[in-house]
């Protein structure tokens, strides 16, 4: 009998110990998911994107926000700033698609970001956040 | 619906450009938020912000997708979304005010001119006055702007559960800054 207790209380604490190790890791160690390794919800042309977000603002946002986009574009302009994220320009300049490859994924991509030129066709992968006078779109990372 | 208007009001501030000199804009800014207590700190960071400046009238608006913002973990980012921002029911937000006192900066003259801005800042679907210092540095065809002040979470109708509340300061501290470029209109 008082072997069951042993072995019971064994089992409770080495669940109790695996939970509570889940949940250091989930809560203070856990990393985001790399932008390469989340399966896209839709792939579309960034000017469709930009004309769902110009026909209804909110029920693009319902549907897109927060969602893995590939978008196909051509590559209006791009910059980089003084942080090292790259800024990459579809549709247009002011009300378009604005693309933001963080700086550590512009290290990652040093060689394709060096290879872009204007007007050039980019398929892009990232995170819609929403629309300002852009649609934004975050955690970028050039496909091709 | 706040929203809505707020996006109008910049498609119509842009429209109303043609020919002007005097608006300057970016769509990179940086607005970043910090608490400090004992047990964390908290940082988040957001820099695609889209903001205007006409430096004729001294007008300035900034707005932010609150999706945008990045920390560092991402259980934090989840929570400031879901539980705390509700990004999906209140997914940007901006300041509609003005550089109240404009004529002390001569935007002909490169410098870094201390300035008083004013006017609404709407977090969270709440809009609350504001006031608060900055600097304007000017240089040719670019002007960079900044400034820091601090919120406080419940002004603005955040709930953070008494449970965990001690890990944030009573006040956010909001830095913000922005490298504006002349707008130039499509021809």
């Amino acid at each position: 009998m008082k072997k069951k207790w042993w072995r019971l209380a064994a089992i409770v604490l080495v669940l109790g110990l695996g939970a509570a190790g889940f949940a250091y890791w989930y809560g203070f160690l856990r990393k985001e998911k790399p932008i390469e390794k989340m399966k896209a919800d839709f792939e579309m042309t960034a000017d469709s994107l930009f004309s769902s977000f110009s026909a209804d603002e909110q029920a693009a946002t319902a549907k897109f926000g927060g969602k893995i986009l590939i978008l196909d574009a051509s590559l209006l302009s791009f910059e980089k700033d003084d942080k090292g994220n790259v800024t990459l320009t579809l549709v247009d300049p002011m009300m378009g698609v604005t693309c933001t490859i963080d700086s550590l994924q512009a290290v990652r991509q040093k060689s394709k970001i060096s290879a872009l030129e204007e007007g050039q066709p980019v398929t892009i992968k990232g995170r819609c956040d929403g629309m300002l006078t852009d649609v934004k779109i975050s955690k970028c990372m050039i496909i091709k | 619906m706040k929203n809505k208007i707020f996006w109008l009001t910049l498609c119509l501030a842009i429209t109303t450009a043609v020919g002007a000199q005097n608006r300057y804009f970016t769509k990179t800014g940086h607005i970043d938020f910090y608490s400090h207590t004992s047990i964390e700190d908290i940082k988040a960071v957001n820099d695609q912000v889209t903001s205007f400046l006409d430096i004729s009238t001294g007008d300035l608006v900034f707005s932010v997708l609150n999706r945008s913002f990045q920390f560092e973990k991402p259980l934090m980012q989840e929570h400031f979304n879901e539980n705390y921002m509700e990004s999906e029911k209140f997914p940007k937000s901006s300041f509609d005010g003005k550089i109240a006192d404009l004529k002390g900066v001569d935007f002909n003259k490169p410098g870094k001119y201390p300035v008083k801005v004013t006017g609404k800042l709407v977090i969270h679907g709440v809009t609350r006055d504001i006031e608060s210092a900055g600097t304007l540095t000017v240089e040719k065809d670019k002007i960079a702007g900044e400034s820091v002040f601090a919120v406080i979470p419940e002004d603005y109708g955040i709930q953070i559960p008494a449970v965990v509340r001690q890990k944030f300061a009573d006040t956010m501290t909001i830095t913000v800054r922005m490298n504006y470029q002349l707008y130039t209109p499509k021809k």
